[in-house]
């Protein structure tokens, strides 16, 4: 049997009893009970103030293992006094192989196998020994079937990271083709308790607030390699170019030729670092297609005029350069060290959508109108999962009141609207948001016009019934309107959406909505008022509601889900959220019916077809006498719409008769009162409607014009058109508005 | 995957085949546990099968091999299968077996009493019948008892498996699984006229597919080396004609015969190792005329395994495991870079339990599970927010 070769393990031994740390001494001691089979304490060690117990663990190996684990292997495991770092399980063997799970070790070191995924923090607390043991076992048995690395998990980093961070844009990591810029700025990030941060970008995108550093960055894109091979980290730009020349690439020339031309342009001080970064398409088999590319980031320890030096391009006399006619190839960078930082790429919409669980980002073009407590909450959460490209209008500025229930976390005394777009837009790469600081119902700018015109969505968050109807009726666009909205106490969400293909509008959803209101129990109290506002302001309207901003985040969230899956489907859909005292939440689906508009004498009757079919089926229960009542609905004076939505059936005390029906008034006043109520006066009395027996026309009879003439004098108080409708044989149906036709014309 | 189960009894057998389609075949049956000593260390086997068979979904064996009659390799037998020619041996708990593989020496032999009896009845109950058994070897002996009794020796034929045939009711295609019967010659039962038990037990060859890859493990039940040396020389001869015969000598798994008794391996126990008879160390050693080698064929792994006590460091006990051949057996699998695994010692001598063999797309595998890690055991509960 052929001898294994192990590297040396540190320190000295020590007897098993006399380990100190913890977590040694339970190792130690579980191994001695000698009830874990498969593993085997070798001996106990102390260096410095570590402490190391090596085992002997016999892995689970197959015949024609995939790679080269052996039975048994030995594993000297380092335990840290603090126990800040892991215990890290080191594999003595000295070919132990290179398989995918180990972390970065210096070349002439034993492999450190990494072990658990999880922070050691998060292990902590259910760390023991037995289970140390079993997982390094587990690690070994499925590393040598090839089983640790799954085949649908992501392909391994080439080099482990030092948690540095550097942020690149994201088009370094594509994985086609990418147009690198010949020059990259650095900016300083921050410094975090762990790691330092550095953001990369091409000149001129670097992000306004960072502090640009000294250092000039060059990209290079190296050929294709098989991932899990590479382990080990260059340590000087010599190692590096070495390490890529392996595969026919010559960094050295790059690195040359751009210093060269750097500095014949004078575009970078020679008193600058060099940032390197180096793409590395991986492909998951040797031929197999490109799945991923790591970027690594290298910062060289020297600036750029002593790194010219050790390329050979030019050469230092008592600090004064002297360019080589000739590039001095003996001069390969082996004096250039390099510090390796780990390039993490910066948030595009693809990479957005799938952190958010979404299968792909959305390109749905929304105009929202409307960037407060909600809006803004809303955007936010869409935004951020790569959904829509954004238009946000909102005219109002940042009060400081608004900080108490708003997404935006600085920026007071600044425009909603731009504050919004400049915090969401740089945090994803590739996501749209444009800001437009405007009044929506006065007559838009051109940016507005164009906005609305090529608007897949408009998205009306303004919490304005008169927004929301403008949204609805006077914007020249094609694109589809929804509303979001809270009720005045923040208890209920509201979203409404109209058909695809507008036949069922915005006005007629939320129409339906407040029919929902006024008869489903479930919605009763919905737009109650809450107590007196809080004021912010010496100003007649300057108060703000009193809604908690959970209630807020809450609907928000329902709210972005709410517009997803409405744009998901074509048809109109209105629903309401009502949230309880701890926040729970019910959903209540409002049925909602299509529409029919009619328009006479200026005016646009706009009646439901659930009240038409309501109405006819109540004429045929009544035959042969007639029957009618009074029709709930809404009136939009500015627009001259009267909406027809509902109806009272006959009253206790009418008078149904073959020839004749007198309505009668028994209930009707609290019916109109429970409307009004219900629906803080949206709806309320619109008018009259009475059937015609068979054989009669629905045009109007004697009787009909003298009650259309008192009709005419009881609505004149509210300013509205009297309103008559009369049902007839069939499905005629006909309303007559502000005059009637003579009966005997 | 197909797995191997050897079950650490002793000096004794019970291997069960869990095939990757969910068939089950168990060889041989040695309840050997003393229930009332809890120092003992042999596996509670109705216990084992019973919660295996439980998680699987059934109460029965596809196949239960007796490869002879031996109280090694039938203990308790009648306690723990239903038997179909008495009805005290049917309750519902007891477990089914849908088919017996029996060396016609279960038929012949005579002033049998216990388990063996049991079998012996059972055995005859099924050839009456004419199915739910296979009778391996068909001496003349055989068709003249049946004869006796009245049986129609042609009605009997389509039950009997001669040495050299392939065993029907399994196949590489359907269930990735095929046997082949090695022992009992018909013609040594003949020689003999008198039933020797242990040279006319079954042998077989499995030969799996999983995976695309070809794993073969032999059965020795309790056949001394003069046997598997024929065993050797038959194929051998057979190969001369036919070079795939060659293919029925090779091993990636031999459950070697008898309890690592040098018996198995030759003629004289010898003093640290047994000098092998030449059939036995062409076996285990050598390589069929062509060169290449009978152990550890395809690289699909070498393991040979003693159904055994642990091996002693002396020989004050006559009976097996025997050091020297046990010594034997190690040096034969290192050739192979294979691994030598006694029942009794796995994982280890204090604290043993069933030796697990997995075969599937990487050969076959000593399966080694540890009490503690495990993926989802190690991993915590997630919570959103940690990368």
């Amino acid at each position: 049997m052929e001898l294994e070769t192990y590297h040396r393990a540190a320190g000295d031994v020590v007897a098993p009893g006399d380990l100190q740390i913890p977590k040694a001494r339970e190792l130690a001691v579980v191994l001695a009970l000698d009830d874990f089979p498969f593993v085997r304490l070798v001996e106990c060690r102390r260096a410095g103030d570590a402490e190391i117990v090596v085992v002997d663990v016999e892995p689970e190996v197959p015949p024609a293992p995939v790679h080269d684990i052996r039975d048994p292997e030995r594993v000297a495991v380092t335990f840290d006094p603090a126990d800040v770092r892991q215990p890290d399980p080191r594999a003595l063997r000295t070919d132990f192989p290179y398989p995918p799970h180990i972390n970065l070790s210096l070349p002439g070191e034993a492999r450190s196998l990494c072990l658990f995924e999880e922070p050691y923090a998060e292990q902590k607390p259910r760390w023991t020994a037995a289970r140390f043991l079993g997982q390094l076992h587990d690690w070994l048995s499925r590393t040598a079937r090839g089983e640790l690395h799954a085949p649908d998990q992501a392909l391994e980093p080439l080099f482990f990271s030092t948690g540095n961070i550097l942020v690149v844009p994201a088009s370094f990591f594509a994985t086609g083709g990418v147009d690198l810029p010949e020059r990259l700025v650095v900016c300083a990030g921050g410094q975090g308790a762990r790691e330092q941060a550095l953001v990369a970008a091409a000149p001129g995108q670097a992000p306004p607030n960072l502090e640009t550093l000294a250092l000039a960055g060059m990209a290079f894109t190296a050929a294709p390699r098989t991932h899990g091979l590479i382990q080990r980290r260059p340590r000087t730009l010599g190692d590096l170019h070495r390490y890529l020349a392996e595969a026919g690439e010559d960094l050295l020339a790059t690195v040359r030729e751009r210093l060269r031309s750097w500095h014949r342009d004078g575009t970078v001080p020679l008193d600058h670092k060099l940032l390197l970064l180096v793409r590395m398409p991986k492909t998951r088999t040797a031929h197999g297609t490109v799945e991923a590319v790591d970027v690594w980031a290298f910062v060289s320890h020297d600036d750029i005029q002593t790194l010219g030096a050790d390329v050979g391009i030019w050469t230092l006399h008592d600090g004064q350069l002297g360019a080589n006619l000739t590039i001095d190839e003996g001069q390969v960078g082996d004096a250039t060290d390099l510090l390796l930082y780990n390039a993490v790429s910066t948030l595009t919409r693809a990479s957005a959508a799938a952190l958010n669980g979404e299968a792909g980002p959305a390109d749905v073009a929304i105009v929202a109108v409307g960037a407060g407590a909600l809006g803004s909450q809303v955007i936010s959460m869409l935004y951020r999962s790569g959904y829509g490209r954004w238009t946000v209008v909102d005219e109002d500025l940042f009060y400081p009141h608004n900080a108490a229930r708003h997404f935006l976390p600085v920026g007071v005394g600044l425009p909603k609207a731009e504050l919004l777009a400049s915090v969401l837009g740089p945090l994803v790469d590739d996501g749209a948001i444009t800001p437009i600081v405007a009044n929506v119902l006065a007559p838009p700018g051109d940016e507005l016009a164009a906005a609305f015109n090529t608007a897949d969505v408009v998205l009306d968050a303004s919490a304005s019934v008169a927004v929301a109807r403008h949204l609805a009726l006077d914007v020249p666009t094609a694109a589809r309107r929804l509303s979001v909205f809270l009720t005045p106490d923040g208890r209920d969400l509201v979203v409404l959406a109209e058909s695809t293909d507008r036949s069922t509008t915005l006005d007629h959803v939320e129409t339906e909505y407040y029919r929902a209101l006024v008869a489903d129990d479930r919605l009763a109290h919905h737009l109650d008022r809450p107590g007196v506002g809080v004021r912010y302001g010496h100003g007649c309207r300057d108060t703000s509601g009193r809604v908690p901003q959970e209630l807020v985040g809450l609907h928000a969230a329902i709210a972005a889900r709410a517009i997803r899956d409405a744009l998901q489907t074509s048809s109109a859909s209105a629903r309401v959220w009502r949230a309880a005292e701890d926040r729970s939440v019910q959903v209540v689906p409002v049925e909602v019916s299509s529409y029919h508009e009619i328009t006479e004498a200026g005016w646009t009757v706009v009646l439901s077809d659930r009240l038409r079919d309501a109405i006819l089926q109540q004429r045929a229960e009544r035959l042969p006498n007639e029957t009618g009542g009074a029709l709930v609905g809404a009136f939009d004076a500015q627009r001259r719409r009267v909406y027809l939505v509902d109806h009272v059936p006959a009253p206790a005390d009418s008078v149904e008769q073959p020839t004749a029906f007198v309505r009668g008034a028994d209930g009707l006043p609290e019916a109109f009162r429970h409307a009004a109520s219900a629906s803080a006066h949206q709806l309320d009395y619109a008018g009259e409607w009475h059937s015609h027996p068979d054989g009669h026309s629905t045009r109007p009879s004697t009787d009909d014009v003298a009650l259309f003439a008192w009709l005419s004098d009881h609505r004149l108080i509210d300013g509205f058109p009297p309103l008559m409708l009369i049902a007839g044989e069939g499905p005629t149906m006909s309303v007559y508005l502000g005059f009637m036709p003579d009966p005997d014309a | 995957m197909h797995k191997l189960t050897f079950h650490n009894l002793g000096n004794a057998d019970c291997t069960r085949i869990d095939l990757a389609n969910g068939r089950k075949v168990l060889v041989d049956y040695a309840n050997m546990r003393c229930a009332d000593d809890p120092t003992d260390k042999r596996v509670d086997l109705p216990q084992a099968l019973r919660h295996d068979l439980r998680l699987a979904g059934r109460n029965d064996y596809d196949v239960v091999v007796f490869t002879h009659l031996d109280h090694d390799h039938i203990c308790g037998s009648t306690d723990f299968f239903y038997f179909e020619h008495v009805a005290a041996l049917q309750s519902d708990s007891r477990v089914r077996m849908q088919e017996i593989w029996v060396p016609a020496a279960a038929l012949l032999e005579d002033d049998l009493d216990g388990d063996a009896l049991t079998i012996h009845k059972e055995a005859w109950h099924r050839v009456r019948a004419g199915h739910g058994i296979r009778v391996f070897s068909s001496p003349g002996l055989l068709t003249a008892t049946l004869a006796r009794r009245g049986i129609n020796p042609a009605r009997v034929q389509p039950l009997l498996v001669n040495a050299g045939e392939t065993v029907q009711g399994f196949s590489l295609d359907t269930d990735g699984v095929e046997f082949f019967a090695h022992s009992p010659f018909a013609t040594r039962t003949d020689r003999n006229e008198l039933v020797n038990r242990n040279a006319d037990s079954i042998a077989l060859q499995a030969t799996f597919l999983d995976g695309g890859r070809t794993t073969r493990a032999l059965f020795f039940a309790d056949i001394n080396h003069d046997v598997i040396a024929d065993i050797v020389e038959v194929t051998e001869l057979h190969g001369r004609r036919d070079p795939t015969r060659y293919d029925r000598l090779r091993w990636n798994v031999v459950k070697v015969a008898h309890h690592s008794s040098y018996t198995a391996v030759g003629p004289d126990k010898g003093t640290t190792k047994t000098v092998p008879n030449p059939g036995v160390e062409r076996l285990l050693e050598g390589a069929d005329p062509n060169g290449v080698t009978y152990g550890g064929a395809e690289g699909s792994g070498a393991l040979i395994v003693s159904t055994s006590k642990p091996i002693p460091t002396n020989d004050d006990d006559p009976q097996p495991p025997h050091r020297q051949a046990a010594a034997y057996y190690r040096d034969a699998v290192a050739t192979h870079s294979g691994a030598f695994k006694v029942t009794m010692e796995h994982p280890s001598a204090a604290r043993p339990h069933p030796l697990v063999i997995k075969i599937d797309s990487f050969g076959a595998t000593v399966e080694k599970t540890t009490t503690g890690g495990g993926g989802p055991v190690v991993t915590p509960a997630p919570r959103a927010g940690h990368q």
